[in-house]
């Protein structure tokens, strides 16, 4: 509307007396009933093509080939049975190396890592010198114009959070022929790509403080490892009449500058927790809202404001609060207090980056009517992992994860009229690596009493796993195309290989006569100056090349081709001298060159070599972040995270199924994205490697 | 104070068997708008109409200087000290008749606030259940015992805490429809409903002795001062409106519209405000 209409209308609205100019108004009225409703439809979400074939996709993470044919043969799995009768089944190639955000990457973008440039978990910070490690998935950008006032530096425009994977997700290619893709919990979309329909994140996304999820565990009785468990904050406490006072120590403010952020304290949201160790029962009071739990119960979503740019440091005068949500678990009253604190998940019901469109998470928390996990991973088993959670604590809080899952796929599947939908189930990967050692006789952690307890835990998740498909096939008709796939399988992992300290042993890795440990800093103690090669992340080996690195030594050509094969070499010879595994002692099966295996913009970035572990063995976590210990190269696996599937791509492939016949007899996971956009009858853009799998 | 709520209570209840089958936000415009024009209507009978005239008049005579004299600096600080002296006695003449409706307004505000003031409790929600004890009882000693009707279940035991006098228990309500709590502390019993039906109905989420309670929350009947127990509380979800896209507190919208149909009513019941 121009200025001149504007004010002629405004003229007719004022006017009410003159008849002529009366019939101006409700003409006026009436054009405005009438094109409300069109701009609002043409303002608001595009919903795509309305008779776009149907097509489904269950991305059901870790669900390994070789347990899931013989628990269909044992008839144990009777809807993927029905599945593979009326369709078809393969093994699926995964990734190389076969981890999930790479896996993942691969089956979104249609590329092998040097295209989407997503190699690991944890990458080299190219920025950094000496090179340190990096979370792969997504980073957060500096603003490029910010106002700085007093203590406070106040992002204006630019910044934020970038996903860090390259090219574009098969639902992008879907919108632009307005074909509608529903993608829910995809991992490595954070923050989530467009489509048209609606894209919800998952494995990456981070909790409320930045990282991949840091719980709290507040106890008057501290482990006594307690400075060692990782992603748990342990808050030391007093019990006083049976009352504890104590605060969840947050972030720093992040709108306070670095120097700010230093000397002031976290934000903090105190609470308080009053028992009754008579009945096993207490009150949590936090922020005006009280909770009752008894000893052994998960509390529902509890949202919190996180009080930020507080005026004079005060927390009553807060000016802005993020929120989150989070969940209590009363573990223990008496004799010790004991109370775990979910990390704290990103709140859905506030439109922000969890959903593309934002306001995508807002309605799914409104169709589900309660907040959902939207954290990385949502299973705690860091907690459980340093045994700050049992088991039987960890199982409680995974079945709360699959039952919110269900009711999500439930209303997905409600929703489903048109075009593709995708859908994600994450704790059959989560709980193959926590229960493989409850499971496997052979396994080093392998205890009588968690076989007894524990055994068919992982089974319990494939039958889970079977009840999700049933409910997918109840809306998959003749003209919908299902498929069923995973991003890798699974193995037992025994030992750990750390190869840091093998690079140190073999000469490749100096360390430095009295190093310097800063407490945080992870590749203090090397010398680079007499360094030629590190590994960072699960798989990955580096050279310190002269040209890349700022303190290379290594020429690239002839030099750094040598070192490679040497190094290769050397590797593929490594074997297991422990007699409980003389039956297969070679501990490296396979090592990849990533310039001979890798296409695209990306290969530069890679690591030089991917580690490929044989069955049973993966790197130790510490050598992912570029640490050299005291401990010895090959060690039993004695933990929690029992199961694995880092290791040479061959010995874990995912699983492929369909209730069509497959025409390929090798697909692998980048054979996917070009199945779907064929499916629809999209030319798949020239950058993806695969083709269709039909 | 019982007695004053019952009436209030059984009058409100034939009005919302009128306007009650409407969506809340119609009903709640539709009662707003009646109370505007009753509240303006008082407002005229009980205020200084002829003083407060003589005030504003006085304002606006200053305002007009102000205006007409802005070139003139002295004049100008002189007409908006004067307005500012004048500003006293017209907020004056609003205090009585603000005093006199202060009354009635917070009657019906309690009435309405238990129909719109909180959503019913959603079958499969869970709540906390806080009850005071009078200050004479300890929670430690006391018996105590809490049972529900069908369709709702008690989830824990009372977490007991002196200190407080409270005993606190986490229900959850199964089914809708209206239910009952029933707690007995040696030996005597007391009620309290939960309301979980959907729709504009009566939600009160606190029974209790004290006075202000019972002025602002005034779906049931007082606890009697002889009672072990002073206050019974279910946790309730605050519901809020939602107008043109806006959401807030109905009591936003009911003074939202109270003063606009009162503004644009007050010429034609002749009262200056």
């Amino acid at each position: 509307m121009n200025q001149a209409t504007f004010e002629r209308s405004e003229e007719s609205l004022v006017s009410g007396a003159n008849g002529s100019r009366r019939f101006g108004f409700k003409t006026g009225l009436l054009m405005l009933l009438i094109l409300t409703p069109l701009f609002i439809t043409a303002c608001g979400e595009k919903k795509g093509d309305p008779n776009a074939k149907k097509m489904m996709v269950l991305g059901i993470d870790g669900l390994d080939p070789t347990t899931l044919t013989r628990l269909m043969d044992e008839g144990k799995l009777p809807t993927f049975q029905r599945l593979r009768q009326m369709g078809d089944m393969r093994n699926l190639t995964t990734s190389i190396p076969p981890q999930s955000p790479v896996a993942w990457s691969n089956f979104i973008t249609g590329m092998n890592p040097g295209g989407h440039g997503i190699f690991d978990f944890v990458h080299r910070d190219e920025k950094t010198d000496p090179p340190a490690p990096k979370f792969s998935a997504s980073e957060v950008l500096p603003p490029s114009f910010a106002l700085s006032l007093g203590d406070y530096y106040l992002p204006l425009l630019g910044g934020g959070e970038v996903n860090s994977r390259h090219g574009r997700a098969f639902w992008e290619i879907l919108g632009d022929h307005n074909i509608p893709a529903s993608v829910y919990k995809i991992p490595v979309n954070y923050p989530p790509s467009k489509s048209i329909g609606e894209t919800f994140s998952g494995m990456g996304t981070p909790d409320l403080l930045g990282t991949q999820g840091t719980s709290y565990y507040f106890t008057d009785n501290p482990p006594q490892d307690a400075a060692e468990a990782a992603g748990v904050k342990i808050v030391n406490v007093l019990v006083d009449d049976n009352k504890v006072t104590t605060a969840i120590e947050g972030m720093p403010d992040p709108l306070l500058n670095p120097e700010a952020q230093a000397k002031n304290p976290p934000v903090l949201v105190p609470f308080t927790v009053h028992l009754d160790p008579e009945r096993q029962v207490a009150k949590i009071e936090i922020e005006g809202t009280d909770i009752i739990l008894q000893v052994g119960e998960w509390s529902d979503w509890t949202p919190i404001d996180l009080k930020i740019m507080r005026l004079f440091g005060m927390d009553s005068i807060p000016i802005i609060a993020v929120t989150g949500i989070c969940r209590f678990y009363l573990k223990e009253i008496t004799p010790d207090f004991k109370l775990y604190m979910s990390p704290i998940n990103l709140d859905p019901s506030v439109p922000g980056s969890l959903s593309e469109p934002s306001d995508a998470s807002v309605k799914l928390y409104e169709a589900l009517d309660d907040y959902y996990y939207t954290q990385n991973m949502p299973e705690d088993f860091l907690a459980l992992g340093s045994e700050v959670l049992s088991a039987e604590d960890f199982i409680q809080q995974s079945n709360l994860v699959v039952g919110e899952r269900r009711r999500m796929f439930e209303h997905a599947l409600s929703k489903f009229e048109s075009g593709l939908l995708f859908f994600y189930v994450g704790s059959v990967d989560l709980n193959q690596h926590m229960f493989f050692r409850t499971a496997d006789e052979r396994h080093p952690a392998y205890t009588e009493e968690l076989g007894k307890k524990h055994k068919n835990r992982i089974e319990d998740l494939y039958l889970e796993a079977d009840e999700f498909l049933a409910k997918a096939m109840e809306f998959v008709d003749d003209d919908t195309l299902l498929i069923v796939m995973s991003d890798h399988g699974f193995a037992p992992f025994y030992r750990q290989f750390q190869l840091t300290n093998w690079l140190r042993d073999e000469g490749y890795l100096a360390v430095k006569e009295e190093p310097t440990e800063d407490g945080e800093g992870v590749t203090t103690s090397i010398d680079w100056s007499k360094t030629k090669a590190y590994s960072m992340g699960i798989n990955g080996l580096y050279l310190n090349l002269k040209d890349r690195e700022a303190c290379g030594i290594v020429n690239r050509g002839k030099e750094a081709e040598q070192l490679l094969a040497e190094i290769k070499f050397k590797l593929l010879k490594i074997r297991d001298e422990d007699p409980r595994f003389k039956d297969n002692p070679v501990v490296v099966h396979h090592v990849y060159n990533t310039k001979e295996i890798y296409q695209g913009e990306h290969v530069d970035e890679a690591p030089d070599l991917i580690v490929g572990y044989n069955r049973g063995y993966r790197s130790a976590d510490d050598a992912g972040l570029c640490t050299v210990t005291d401990k010895p190269v090959l060690t039993d696996r004695n933990e929690w995270w029992s199961g694995d599937h880092c290791m040479s791509h061959t010995l874990v492939p995912g699983t492929l199924m369909s209730n069509r016949k497959l025409g390929k007899n090798d697909p692998a996971l980048f054979d996917l994205a070009p199945t779907i956009l064929e499916h629809y009858g999209i030319t798949p853009p020239e950058h993806m490697v695969g083709s269709t799998v039909y | 104070m019982g007695t004053i709520n019952a009436a209030l209570s059984a009058i409100f209840d034939v009005l919302f068997t009128l306007v009650g089958w409407m969506p809340p936000m119609i009903s709640l415009i539709i009662i707003s708008g009646v109370v505007g024009i009753i509240f303006i209507w008082i407002f005229g009978k009980v205020s200084n109409q002829a003083g407060i005239k003589r005030a504003k008049d006085r304002v606006h005579c200053n305002l007009f200087l102000i205006r007409i004299y802005k070139d003139e600096l002295g004049l100008t600080f002189k007409a908006m000290s004067k307005l500012l002296f004048f500003l006293i006695p017209y907020l004056g003449q609003q205090i009585i008749p603000l005093l006199i409706l202060i009354g009635p307004f917070v009657l019906i505000a309690g009435q309405l606030n238990a129909r719109y003031g909180y959503s019913p409790i959603e079958p499969g929600k869970r709540a906390v259940v806080k009850v005071i004890l009078d200050d004479t009882v300890s929670p430690n000693d006391a018996e105590i015992s809490l049972q529900a009707s069908q369709g709702v279940e008690i989830e824990t035991p009372g977490v007991r805490i002196p200190s407080q006098k409270e005993v606190d228990y986490r229900i959850r309500v199964d089914s809708p429809g209206e239910h009952t709590l029933t707690l007995t502390v040696n030996g005597e019993t007391i009620e309290k409903k939960i309301n979980a039906t959907q729709g504009t109905h009566m939600v009160t989420h606190i029974r209790s002795a004290g006075f202000l309670d019972l002025l602002l929350f005034p779906g049931e009947a007082a606890i009697p001062g002889s009672s072990p127990v002073h206050s019974v509380e279910v946790a309730t979800p605050i519901a809020s409106m939602s107008f043109l896209g806006l959401s807030s507190h109905w009591l936003i919208w009911f003074l939202i519209f109270s003063l606009v149909v009162g503004f644009l009513l007050k010429g034609q019941f002749g009262v200056e405000i």
